[in-house]
């Protein structure tokens, strides 16, 4: 490599890490507590699973229930956590067609219909709606695609900076008898290069994830008849809980996941669109969808799920480290304080002026 | 030194890295474990090579 193209790499490299360092700091110190949200809303909520031999309230009440919680408020999403089997979220919007961003999310005993203590608009819904928005709505999404393009930028030209910077030293090597910033500059280069792979996958699904309400509304026109803005719901003559019996039905060995209410994102004026989970590990990532009419109760489709949909499911489980156990988990949350690391020590070595990673 | 010899213990942990990213989503029992052993593996390759570059140029 001539010094010339080290250069330009450089140039690359610290200008994409500039543009997007501060932003990432806040997104890595807000993912940590995102990694154990589940426990965190257990403990913030203090349930635990309802017994088995408990008979579930039919769905109906449960949605009556939310809907007098949040009396402003209409059910877009029904959503089942197969991590809380007990309970059922219920996510709510101004209208029936707006945009998610806003939505407010209420947890209800699947039981009794009774909210869980604690389990509406908590601390943990902030953080994630700074985390995936910065709090700035629909606006915020794509911004954190761009962040996250100026991320993977950083990402790559620091994985080809590594070779010049690391010819005449073996892997592992950080110089502590060469001052300050030069055994910074090989922290930052070893953290760097040992936990690339795992930064690659976390920016490369955050960037997918930014995209997520674009990429459902490109499936929304193609599979389903998109909503217009000013498009007038007609009042279901069919129960969200009979269209999810007759969409369980057309699918067995599934279990539910997500009911989206007509004219949401996710489905289309004349629908419901219910998501089912699989059994397996895989399938359960990979929902499908059962589109049932909401006048007569009948299956109107079960649309294949598009490469870019199954690519936006995998990634969500990719990007917040929440689909293992807790040492999974805990080391999610340790890789994630060494992305830290990473970024500190860049900004401070720029700071510095004097090294160039 | 070459960049193959540069990148062969770089390369090694990203594909531990992304082989424990892939089985914890797709295998059912035991993925998770398995996905956990196999990222630990990246951070200890890295401790060993640095805490052998420390014993090395101790004292130089």
């Amino acid at each position: 490599m001539t010094p010339q193209t080290i250069r330009r790499w450089s140039v690359l490299h610290r200008w994409s890490s500039l543009l997007c360092t501060l932003f990432m700091l806040l997104l890595c110190v807000t993912g940590l507590p995102l990694i154990f949200r589940e426990e965190i809303d257990r403990a913030l909520t203090g349930t635990g699973t309802v017994a088995a031999a408990t008979p579930a309230r039919s769905l109906e009440e449960v949605v009556a229930t939310g809907s007098t919680l949040q009396p402003d408020r209409v059910v877009q999403f029904i959503v089942w956590e197969p991590e809380t089997p007990g309970q059922i979220t219920l996510s709510m919007a101004a209208t029936a067609t707006a945009y998610p961003s806003d939505n407010i999310s209420v947890l209800l005993d699947a039981a009794t219909g009774e909210p869980v203590a604690g389990g509406d608009a908590g601390i943990m819904e902030l953080v994630l709606k700074l985390h995936g928005q910065l709090l700035l709505g629909p606006a915020g999404p794509p911004l954190l695609g761009l962040i996250a393009i100026a991320f993977l930028l950083s990402l790559l030209s620091g994985i080809v900076l590594y070779a010049p910077f690391m010819r005449r030293l073996p892997f592992g090597a950080v110089r502590r008898d060469r001052g300050v910033q030069v055994r910074r500059l090989d922290w930052h280069n070893l953290l760097g290069i040992v936990t690339a792979a795992w930064l690659l996958v976390v920016g490369g699904t955050g960037w997918i994830n930014a995209w997520g309400g674009y990429i459902f509304q490109i499936w929304q026109v193609t599979a389903m008849a998109p909503t217009p803005p000013d498009a007038v719901i007609r009042p279901p003559l069919v129960s969200a809980g009979a269209a999810l019996q007759t969409a369980l039905a057309a699918l067995p060995g599934h279990a539910p996941a997500i009911i989206a209410m007509p004219g949401s994102l996710m489905s289309d004026p004349g629908h419901y669109a219910i998501y089912l989970r699989g059994g397996s590990a895989l399938e359960s990532r990979l929902m499908r969808a059962v589109l049932v009419d909401t006048q007569n109760g009948v299956v109107a489709s079960v649309p294949d799920i598009p490469w870019y949909i199954t690519g936006l499911l995998l990634s969500q489980p990719l990007h917040f480290g929440d689909y293992g156990g807790l040492a999974l988990k805990l080391l999610w949350a340790a890789l994630d304080l060494v992305a830290i690391a990473v970024l500190w020590t860049g900004l401070r070595l720029w700071w510095r002026g004097r090294g160039v990673a | 030194m070459k960049a193959v010899q540069i990148f062969a213990f770089p390369a090694l942990c990203a594909a531990l890295t992304l082989a424990g990213l892939v089985l914890a989503l797709v295998m059912d029992g035991g993925g998770d474990a398995a996905a956990t052993l196999l990222l630990l593996v990246p951070p200890l390759i890295a401790a060993i090579a640095n805490y052998r570059f420390r014993t090395l140029t101790k004292g130089r």
